[in-house]
């Protein structure tokens, strides 16, 4: 019998091993496999958290790919670092044409989180060509501080810095959202930005057990070049190239990203002509959105690969995807 | 008024092309005219025309029959009419139409002429990867938005109200006449008595309007009409728009009030306020901008003696030049949403008053404590670090100087106008087809 989920090792261009979880469509006379949807995880985690969300997709008839970032999971490599900055989109590049070259099929590429700004760095310098739609689950940009629901520390000096005048008011973080809110060694971090020997030292923890993190393959200190290579500069730029279709996926309730991020980035940092959605799910935080993302993605996939194939008249989308929100929230 | 037959070109946008050294003809029908609008007196011209059945293709011929160049003296209403013979292409608009059309003339390397029309703006500055007209930016930073032939693109200019283009299109393309109604004598010929029915439009206020929803319609919205904003108020208005079920919808005055007003002295200062932050290619254009400003007031001089004109410089401007371009700028709104707007306020009984009430401008929509990421200011301080190559060409952004003009109270209306035309033509360009 066919196994439902595997576990391949597939080689990167150094030669790491990295985990790749395939969830496979039951191949029988009715059902079809209309793509393949490639998740990467969030900083820290791996892809055991993502499962729910790949049964799921299965189930509407999508074969998933969950990746664990080299260094995270069952992958090879170092935990917390990689050998130089953009390693991880070389890795989803490796990932993509092994996969094509197994069996070609309509490729979905997305992550939640800090995966999500992996997926858009690969897009960004590989290309569209091999992809042919995108999502993005709570996707987190720290590179500014416009997209934050909360101020960081040394908000206020950065925006005086960058702007030349006071911010008016300032949103301090709550104590349920800042326990969650990783550390930056500033020291580190600007040592380590002109002196290259030291970009495998820890810049950046993130909360949590040592102990719990080792139970759950949990990684809580990444070096700089690893932050760096999940974090984008210029979301702006990265996002305007996009001419494929583009789901995001986020909680009302993040403590990373502010509401109203995402409506505005759609409308003004992608294209207009764009098959592009929103999808704010209430009552939803930057974790448990992942079990409303199980509810709202195979729902978008299926509208634009599924069955009815282009058949799905748009406006009767917005009503359809209103449903798998409710459900999801 | 007749809702069939030619009235269709309410509805879609239109698109007519003829290229350089080609004798094809692409989008009009020899012997057709068309009519984007409506026609006031249209009763008394069935009459006088002596045309039965209500044949409006069969009126605006024989108008246009009778009256050739002096179409708009008798045809009144807010309307725009093309008229094609086979061999002739005539435009015509009425007086202080708010209808327009854009054209562009081209000539290929053997010196042939062509020939584009639109009636949206975007559709000419796609196919023809039209250049930003830094003299028509300067002079919307300096006095608004005024009815001119000149568009914010190279090439690319609109028909005026009142004015009548006629092209030879037999062999050569050559513009063979060229004729406008004076400006004064719009306002007499402006009749609008038996108006459409229409659904009034709701008001402009501003209490309890969404601002990050404004914010997130701006964008759309220069991308619909295919030109950067002049005003936050428009998104408003668009919204408003999209909100009435009608086709045909009736102007509220308070939505004339929302429009840019150049004060006296605002007018002899003009590119002052903003100056710090305008770059070379920009104030360049400052001898461009003062030989406008001169003819205008010299026009204005012109009517002072002839007409015994008693509005001060600015009120004229306003009366004959920004409130015109606005009521253009509001029914190219309502046209992005397949609708027609009637405006009733078209008499100087009507528009005087307003004029001469006009002593100070509307209040802006954003404020400085406004959230971050949707607020007009900051969005424009940001263009500084990821605004387009062509922007940061034209402004100086830097946060210095631009932080200064913020905090200018007396000019917030002025500052947020100057933000939205910044950032929609900043998305404008990251967009455009050609980048």
């Amino acid at each position: 019998m066919e196994k439902a989920v595997e576990t391949l090792m597939i080689p990167a261009r150094d030669g790491t091993k990295l985990a790749c979880h395939r969830y496979t469509v039951p191949t029988s006379a009715e059902t079809t496999c209309y793509g393949r949807v490639l998740l990467l995880h969030g900083s820290t985690f791996n892809s055991r958290r993502y499962a729910n969300i790949a049964k799921a997709c299965v189930k509407s008839g999508f074969e998933v790919v969950l990746c664990d970032w080299r260094g995270h999971g069952e992958s090879g490599g170092k935990p917390g670092t990689c050998d130089y900055i953009g390693q991880l989109e070389d890795d989803i590049s490796d990932i993509i044409a092994w996969f094509e070259k197994e069996m070609p099929l309509p490729l979905i590429l997305g992550g939640h989180s800090a995966g999500s700004v992996v997926c858009l760095r690969y897009l960004e310098k590989y290309g569209q060509k091999k992809v042919d739609a995108c999502y993005f689950i709570a996707p987190t940009f720290n590179n500014t501080q416009e997209p934050l629901r909360f101020d960081k520390p040394g908000a206020q000096r950065s925006f005086l810095l960058r702007h030349m005048r006071k911010k008016h008011g300032s949103q301090e973080a709550p104590e349920s959202a800042a326990k969650h809110m990783p550390v930056m060694d500033n020291r580190m971090f600007y040592l380590a930005t002109v002196l290259p020997f030291l970009r495998h030292s820890t810049v950046i923890t993130f909360p949590g057990s040592e102990k719990m993190a080792a139970l759950e393959g949990r990684v809580l200190n990444y070096s700089f070049n690893l932050m760096a290579s999940v974090s984008i500069p210029y979301y702006s730029k990265a996002f305007r190239k996009l001419k494929i279709p583009v789901v995001f996926i986020c909680g009302e309730n993040d403590e990373g990203l502010h509401p109203e991020f995402l409506p505005m980035l759609c409308q003004w940092h992608l294209a207009p002509q764009l098959d592009k959605e929103v999808v704010m799910l209430p009552k939803l935080n930057h974790m448990s959105v992942l079990g409303g993302a199980a509810r709202v993605l195979p729902h978008w996939l299926v509208q634009r690969w599924g069955e009815n194939n282009g058949a799905v008249e748009q406006q009767l989308r917005p009503q359809a995807m209103q449903q798998a929100v409710e459900q999801a929230s | 008024m007749n809702q069939t037959g030619l009235n269709s070109l309410y509805q879609g946008n239109f698109f007519w092309q003829r290229l350089p050294g080609q004798q094809t003809l692409r989008g009009l029908e020899p012997g057709q005219c068309y009519l984007m609008g409506y026609l006031s007196n249209e009763q008394a011209l069935y009459r006088q025309l002596n045309i039965e059945n209500d044949d409006q293709q069969a009126l605006l011929n024989a108008a246009v029959k009778k009256w050739r160049h002096e179409l708009n003296r008798h045809l009144f209403g807010d309307y725009l009419l093309i008229n094609f013979d086979g061999e002739q292409l005539q435009l015509t608009s009425s007086a202080r139409a708010s209808f327009t059309l854009f054209y562009r003339q081209s000539q290929n390397e053997q010196g042939q002429y062509g020939l584009a029309l639109a009636s949206n703006l975007k559709q000419l500055t796609q196919v023809f990867d039209a250049k930003i007209n830094p003299v028509q930016l300067m002079q919307t930073l300096a006095l608004g938005s005024l009815a001119d032939e000149h568009t914010c693109f190279k090439q690319i200019k609109q028909l005026q109200s009142g004015e009548t283009l006629i092209w030879q299109l037999a062999g050569e393309t050559r513009l063979s006449h060229s004729s406008n109604l004076p400006v004064a004598q719009q306002l007499t010929l402006a009749q609008n008595s038996a108006l459409p029915q229409a659904e009034l439009i709701a008001p402009r206020r501003t209490d309890d309007i969404e601002l990050t929803e404004l914010f997130n319609r701006l964008p759309s919205l220069a991308h619909g009409l295919g030109q950067p904003l002049v005003d936050a108020s428009l998104a408003h208005f668009d919204a408003q728009v999209q909100a009435t079920d009608s086709d045909t919808l009736l102007l509220d005055i308070s939505w004339l009030s929302a429009r840019h007003i150049t004060c006296e002295q605002g007018i002899h200062s003009s590119h002052n306020w903003c100056k710090s932050i305008l770059k070379r290619p920009l104030l360049a254009q400052r001898s461009q901008l003062q030989y406008r400003q001169q003819q205008l007031v010299s026009a204005y001089q012109t009517a002072k003696q002839e007409q015994n004109e008693k509005l001060s410089f600015s009120q004229w401007l306003d009366l004959h030049y920004v409130i015109p371009a606005w009521c253009q700028l509001l029914q190219g709104i309502c046209r992005l949403h397949g609708k027609i707007l009637v405006n009733p306020y078209m008499h100087a009984q009507q528009l005087i008053p307003l004029v001469t009430q006009a002593y100070q401008a509307p209040a802006a929509y954003f404020s400085l404590q406004q959230v971050s990421l949707a607020n007009v200011y900051d969005a424009m301080q940001r263009l500084f670090y990821s605004g387009e190559v062509e922007t940061r060409k034209l402004f100086d952004l830097n946060p210095l100087d631009t932080s200064r003009l913020i905090r200018r109270e007396q000019d917030r209306h002025r500052v947020e106008q100057l933000s939205v035309l910044l950032l929609t033509m900043d998305y404008l360009t990251r967009f455009h087809p050609g980048h």
